[in-house]
């Protein structure tokens, strides 16, 4: 019995409806030096779109606010004023600014600044972009022929720029802008997405002001599509399990955890797939059979970019910024004793 | 209609502190902390680095209404330090560990990258 009290307090255990999730802060003061060695970060998988690793030794405090800052509080450059001035083709304008809005900015934000309230546009907070493109009739017979417009999908034969994209933005460098991102031009993330549709003596321009801003204004200056964590699970057999009873929890589990060795008897393959589906204690015969479990100070977080940052640019920001506003808190509170004196 | 204009997100009034204290007045070492334009993930933070601090006996927070942008942190300490010496304390272990955390991760990637090449 005391086992499980002790095992309790480093892992939640799965049951057939809910979870067993005991929180124990430990009001011992747990020492700067633990910290350095208790924590453990590995990284599982890394690409130019996003990074998942282990965070082992943290609290889920620690690991929340750092989820939460990821999403809502690294400052990124998204188009904010747009200047329309002319427009039309079917989309809305009103609809169409905001479209141009979500489009992703391929530019280091830490080199501009946030604009304030009363300051006009300048190099320094406002990158531009332009838009001007007008849909025409190619010159060619099939094009000539007005019959053939009844199909949409003869469109991209039959016009030039029947379809707008992100590539017919063109940077407008402003002051400076030019020299200074002369090895990096400043471009969208992604060259191929759709903005409008369009047919023969339709017409789209504007000018479209990016701004430096941070996700809780708007989704749109969120530097990643998806930022989350899981508990890393922890799955083992409590008895010995062969034969006909192995081969049947083999095939119930739809990640394929267990495997069984060629004397016929079950093993954890691999625990770290589990989905937490609870397929397997499903049956009452099996329920005390496997302990389903999650470690509850193992962290595995997941942080897919949009492609303003690298993902690990995102996870040192946003550690960063975390910092930043811890110290600014003490520096506050020390500024409070002086003020008491 | 009644949403609060985007930039009260972002700026104080100028009466206004940015750490607001309160001593308690029912009990002794017992003090709250207003603390404007912060939201869960400073409350949440603060109070679980406060709880491994052995002389504090009760740390909480709560925000008081969603649509204003403030929390209150709730700390009380067994008299060998003050709560507002023990919130400085919290605040000085997260920066350490933010420090380490960030030395660990750029390690590890470092080293991810290595071996991918």
């Amino acid at each position: 019995m005391s086992n499980i009290f002790e095992e309790s307090k480093t892992r939640a255990f799965i049951k057939n409806e809910g979870v067993d999730y005991n929180t124990t802060v430990t009001t011992q003061e747990l020492p700067l030096e633990d910290f350095a060695e208790n924590l453990q970060i590995d990284v599982i998988s890394l690409n130019d779109e996003d990074i998942t690793f282990d965070v082992k030794g943290i609290d889920p405090a620690f690991a929340n606010a750092l989820r939460r800052i990821f999403i809502s509080e690294i400052p990124t450059m998204a188009i904010e004023k747009v200047n329309m001035w002319q427009n039309t083709s079917v989309i809305p304008d009103e609809v169409l600014a905001h479209r141009m809005g979500l489009v992703p900015i391929k530019v280091d934000p830490r080199l501009f600044e946030v604009k304030g309230k009363n300051e006009d546009h300048n190099e320094n907070n406002c990158v531009q972009f332009n838009l001007h493109i007008k849909c025409t009739r190619k010159n060619t017979p099939e094009a000539q022929n007005r019959e053939n417009d009844i199909l949409p999908e003869n469109d991209e034969a039959l016009f030039n720029h029947a379809s707008v994209y992100t590539s017919d933005m063109k940077w407008v460098p402003i002051g400076t802008q030019e020299e200074k991102f002369k090895n990096t031009p400043i471009r969208p993330v992604y060259e191929d997405i759709l903005l409008s549709k369009m047919r023969p003596g339709q017409e789209i321009e504007m000018e479209l002001m990016c701004e430096k801003g941070v996700g809780k204004t708007h989704a749109k200056w969120s530097p990643v599509s998806t930022a989350y964590y899981r508990l890393l699970p922890d799955i083992a057999l409590k008895e010995e399990i062969s034969g006909e009873e192995a081969q049947e929890l083999k095939s119930k589990c739809p990640m394929n955890v267990f495997d069984i060795e060629d004397t016929g008897k079950l093993f954890v393959k691999n625990s770290r797939v589990c989905t937490t589906c609870r397929e397997c204690i499903r049956d009452e015969k099996f329920v005390d059979k496997i302990k389903l479990a999650k470690v509850k100070n193992h962290f595995e977080f997941t942080v897919e970019s949009v492609g303003m940052y690298k993902p690990e640019e995102i996870v040192t920001e946003g550690i960063k910024i975390l910092k930043e506003k811890v110290k600014c808190w003490k520096n506050t509170m020390k500024g409070m004793e002086e003020d008491e004196e | 209609m009644n949403t609060p204009a985007i930039s009260e997100l972002f700026s104080l009034p100028p009466d206004v502190k940015k750490i607001e204290h309160v001593d308690d007045t029912k009990a002794k070492h017992a003090a709250k902390f207003v603390m404007h334009l912060e939201d869960h993930t400073a409350g949440n933070l603060l109070r679980y680095s406060l709880l491994r601090n052995e002389n504090v006996k009760f740390s909480g927070y709560r925000r008081p209404h969603p649509l204003e942008n403030k929390i209150e942190l709730k700390v009380h300490t067994n008299g060998k330090i003050s709560p507002k010496e023990a919130a400085k304390q919290a605040c000085d272990n997260l920066c350490t560990e933010f420090i380490k955390m960030k030395e660990a991760f750029l390690m590890q990637v470092k080293e991810f990258k290595g071996e991918g090449k």
